[in-house]
């Protein structure tokens, strides 16, 4: 029994590489392309296709969702993403995302500002939130 | 000045929390080192045999304040070992973004000379413990003036163009010095794993060095006791008002987890007594998950201005200067003096211990015309925050 329950423990840890997706508020239309989250979330563009202001916003360096996302989209680890945003931030040349410590409030914070961006687990989505990407 | 300063960063931190509803942010970075050298003849950097661990330890406290969209004032306090961790303010300016592209500020700001320079005391940011000393051996305090930054976008290119202008009063190594019309540009570009830079920066510049002062005025007494007005060639020996320039070019790989780093730069005062001077480094690295070991080969050269010999007045270089010695042999013993030649080698490694932190440890070996061999080992923390 006690075997079985760690399988089962072990499954539900090793298994789970959360699902990941991008939502924005239930207002904005824009299409929201893999391309795209690269220069939204690196800050390097702040405005949507339709030229609305964007605000992304980052999960905390230790949640990972956040490193996933990093990895697939962004091609750098959490390190090399630290060092991007230091030379940026130290230089007077950008300032880095908020973050926020779990997908939960990310969603509630996106849920009220129209012109949020952030990365969640599928799992935190609420009806008041539109997915506008999901990750592959 | 010390109690003044933090004066200052109390002042803000009170604004910001009280009296202004401008969004404030504080942020920093450290880093300490400790190093030594294998023996007691050798001598590096200002290590010994002992370990230390002062001389490159640092740390820095940054406060952005948002006063808008568009409006923000950064103030920079850095604490370094080697002053006795007293506070300097090394950036203080405001900034006004008109767009997402274009960017002016005005202030204290580092000269972006090198590649590295605007973020030279962000270790975390590289991979060695400091920046190769051959090349970035050129020190620079802050200007005073103005920075227009334009970046966009364009065919897969990413391109920051940099324009400053200012003066500087203040010290560069242990001399006085003023800096008039400092104008200069760097360009960016960055595609996927390719980094090229280019950079030149020009002036006028002024010297307090009291060991060419008393060159020249040396030269103008021996001059005046023999009935010949030496003048020029002592205002040949002194930097003073003379036109400076510094260029420099950096190539970046970072393809397939290889870490290539090149940069190369020159740089002349022109009418003095100080050498022409070329330097450059190559950095190979490779990424192994949160470990990178690398090495370094760095070399510097400086060609004396030799030029000078040809402005002593023929009538002059005879003249004697002391005891057995000719005004023409002190020039030639005083131009000699400025040749320079370090060869460098660097071997290492970092490890990314937490998101934050890089622990990293390197041996350093010199080889220097004038002091000879030379090793260093150091170990570093460096950190963000």
């Amino acid at each position: 029994m006690k075997i079985l329950f760690f399988i089962l423990c072990m499954s539900i840890t090793l298994g789970v590489a959360a699902e990941i997706v991008v939502v924005v508020h239930p207002s904005n239309n824009n299409p929201i392309a893999q391309a795209d989250l690269e220069s939204l979330f690196m800050v390097k563009k702040s405005t949507f296709a339709d030229g609305s202001k964007a605000t992304a916003y980052y999960l905390t360096a230790d949640d990972a969702v956040r490193n996933q996302f990093d990895e697939k989209i962004l091609g750098k680890s959490s390190g090399q993403l630290k060092a991007y945003w230091s030379k940026l931030v130290f230089t007077g040349k950008g300032t880095p995302p908020l973050e926020f410590s779990n997908s939960a409030e990310a969603v509630a914070k996106v849920a009220t500002d129209p012109s949020a961006i952030a990365y969640v687990d599928k799992s935190a989505v609420t009806g008041a939130v539109k997915v506008a990407f999901t990750l592959p | 000045m010390k109690i003044k300063q933090w004066g200052y960063a109390v002042l803000l931190m009170c604004l910001s929390s009280q009296v202004m509803a401008a969004d404030i942010k504080f942020r920093g970075f450290a880093s300490f080192v400790g190093g030594m050298t294998p023996s007691s003849s050798d001598s590096l950097y200002g290590y010994d045999d002992k370990m230390s661990f002062r001389n490159d330890s640092l740390i820095a406290l940054q406060a952005d304040a948002k006063l808008d969209e568009k409006l923000s004032a950064t103030m920079q306090f850095m604490s370094r070992g080697a002053n006795g961790y007293e506070p300097v303010v090394e950036w203080a300016y405001l900034t006004y973004e008109f767009n997402d592209n274009l960017q002016l500020s005005g202030g204290r700001i580092r000269a972006p000379f090198y590649r590295y320079s605007d973020f030279i005391d962000v270790r975390y940011t590289y991979n060695w413990i400091k920046v190769p000393q051959t090349v970035y051996g050129f020190e620079f305090p802050g200007y005073d003036g103005l920075s227009l930054v334009y970046s966009s976008q364009f065919g897969g290119w990413e391109s920051m163009f940099q324009v400053i202008y200012g003066e500087l009063e203040g010290q560069l190594g242990e001399v006085d010095a003023v800096i008039e019309d400092f104008t200069g540009f760097s360009w960016t570009l960055n595609r996927d794993w390719l980094t090229l830079r280019a950079g030149y920066v020009k002036s006028k510049i002024d010297l307090q060095s009291e060991d060419l002062e008393a060159l020249a005025a040396g030269l103008e007494f021996t001059g005046t006791t023999f009935g010949t007005n030496l003048t020029g060639l002592a205002n040949d020996v002194r930097v003073n008002g003379d036109a400076g320039n510094f260029g420099g070019l950096a190539i970046g790989i970072d393809y397939n987890n290889v870490l290539l780093d090149a940069e190369y730069i020159r740089y002349e005062v022109e009418d003095s007594l100080l050498a022409e001077t070329d330097a450059y480094f190559v950095s190979l690295g490779y990424r192994l998950g949160k470990w990178i070991p690398l090495v370094t080969y760095s070399e510097l050269e400086s060609e004396p201005p030799e030029y000078l010999l040809g402005r002593i007045p023929p009538t002059a270089a005879g003249f004697p200067m002391g005891p057995g010695v000719t005004l023409a042999q002190v020039v030639g013993g005083a131009v000699q003096a400025t040749r320079v030649e370090t060869k460098l080698w660097e071997a290492g490694f970092r490890y990314d211990f937490h998101h934050s932190a890089a622990f990293k440890l390197a041996w350093t070996q010199s080889d220097d015309l004038t002091s000879g061999e030379n090793g260093l080992l150091r170990f570093a923390i460096d950190l963000v925050f």
